[in-house]
């Protein structure tokens, strides 16, 4: 029967009945398009993010010219009156004034995010976000904003070139495996925060906010303890995963161009954020 | 004590009483403070030098909020600091582990660390390693990090004045005052 049809014959009330029933309806569809396509664009790590804290050096040249992570474009206020384990602050940033060190605030960080952050979209998605955070409510979803469009733009032709290592031992790795990779797995190597220290079950944990000292009866006395150098110990504590070399440009370095950038790497001194 | 209520299900635990100056006063600074965390190690100095200049008018509190996610050996020292309180040390290790921060927290097995304090501290080593590898220690330490949770504390430190957090002010003796002095004059007038 035409649909036309069908409708002229019903009487006016169940018109703007069926009528309402279908706007309810596309509604919900287009609503539930709309969020199946927030949800699907964003890494899983972000729709739920967990608070991390670790490090590692990093050293960029576009066409030629270093890329300065010590610039105003990219470094962050540190507020050194506070440590937060807030989630609201940014998952990604540079602040110590150096060009070196970044700073990764949230677990399961890729490369193509820590790009996408500084205004290179290699990995898709919506330009200007990393995507979408649904950890704090249905009605409370937001979008996690990329710090700024600030890296260069490429020329043309050019490729992408990564290496890992420092200037005694450094390889070349593969340019997708970084873009798609969380850094812990990318550098092959764990964050020694956010672990999971295993509590039992606490009726609290379901009248209460998660806390913070959800520990163990650890009492802190360690039978891993192995000998370690000065630079084994200050990797350590600044929870450093390794480091990282990229070139953007036409021809791929040479050797001595990578080796170069490993070279310029600054020696760690200390706890880079203290504590 | 402090009741947690939710659900239909109400459990009461017991917070820890670190306390500092005039018990009877009704002004009363607390402070949520995790001993690696650098922030409070700023605070430490002006934080020692308000509770003495306000020791006789104030009542000062020091609860546990170890940031487990951002510290990976401050549950050792949280549990070493409840232990000495145990054995009525507990500013005495409050203040050995703030001071020695830098030693402990980088340190691979930091349990040790806390074990030479507490000899230091003269503490009895037996007691103090049970009471510190105890779940009654954890209980303390958890119930004072959720009720800093409550309250809205979301880093260290955070201070709370008369049970309302406050905006943390300049790590010195003069930007302390000011709250205080205001509080303390609040007080009077009422």
């Amino acid at each position: 029967m035409d649909i036309n049809l069908y409708i002229k014959k019903l009487s006016t009330k169940y018109r703007y009945l069926v009528a309402t029933i279908l706007i309810a309806f596309l509604g919900v569809v287009l609503f539930g398009s709309y969020f199946g396509y927030l949800y699907s664009t964003t890494n899983g790590y972000l729709r739920h993010p967990a608070i991390d804290h670790y490090h590692f050096r990093t050293q960029m040249e576009v066409d030629g010219v270093a890329v300065d992570f010590a610039g105003s474009d990219f470094q962050e206020e540190y507020d050194h009156n506070s440590c937060s384990a807030d989630l609201d602050g940014d998952p990604i940033d540079f602040h110590d004034s150096e060009d070196q060190m970044t700073h990764i605030h949230w677990s399961g960080v890729t490369g193509g995010d820590f790009l996408k952050y500084f205004g290179w979209n290699l990995t898709g998605g919506e330009d200007g976000t990393l995507g979408t955070r649904f950890d704090q409510g249905f009605m409370s979803m937001h979008k996690v904003p990329i710090h700024g469009d600030i890296f260069p733009t490429p020329a043309e032709n050019d490729n992408y070139y990564i290496y890992t290592g420092d200037e005694n031992n450094y390889q070349k790795r593969d340019w997708n495996e970084f873009l798609n990779s969380d850094f812990e797995d990318f550098f092959g190597k764990k964050s020694y925060l956010n672990k999971d220290y295993g509590t039992s079950f606490n009726i609290l944990d379901l009248l209460t906010a998660k806390t913070y000292a959800q520990g163990t009866v650890s009492d802190g006395h360690s039978t891993d303890t192995v000998n370690e150098s000065v630079e084994e110990k200050l990797t350590r504590i600044n929870n450093l995963l390794g480091n990282i070399v990229i070139f953007v440009q036409e021809q791929e370095p040479t050797d001595e161009q990578i080796l170069a950038k490993f070279q310029n790497l600054q020696p760690l001194t200390d706890s880079v954020c203290g504590g | 004590m402090v009741i947690f209520k939710g659900g239909g299900n109400e459990v009461a635990l017991q917070l820890s009483n670190h306390t500092y100056g005039n018990t009877e006063s009704t002004v009363e600074l607390i402070e949520y403070g995790d001993f690696q965390c650098p922030a409070c190690l700023r605070y430490y100095p002006s934080v020692k030098q308000v509770k003495e200049k306000y020791k006789d008018q104030i009542l000062f509190k020091f609860r546990n909020f170890p940031l487990t996610q951002l510290h990976q050996n401050t549950i050792p020292a949280h549990r070493a600091a409840e232990a000495a309180s145990n054995q009525g040390k507990f500013w005495e290790m409050h203040n050995m582990l703030y001071d020695n921060q830098k030693v402990w927290s980088q340190s691979q097995s930091p349990g040790d660390l806390m074990k030479e304090y507490a000899q230091a501290l003269d503490l009895d080593l037996t007691k103090f390693d049970e009471d510190r590898a105890s779940l009654a220690v954890m209980d303390v330490i958890n119930a004072d990090s959720k009720s800093g949770t409550r309250i809205g504390a979301r880093g260290t430190p955070t201070f709370t004045l008369n049970g309302k957090m406050i905006e943390n002010p300049e790590p010195t003796l003069e930007a302390f005052s000011v709250v205080i002095d205001q509080a303390l004059s609040e007080q009077t007038n009422n």
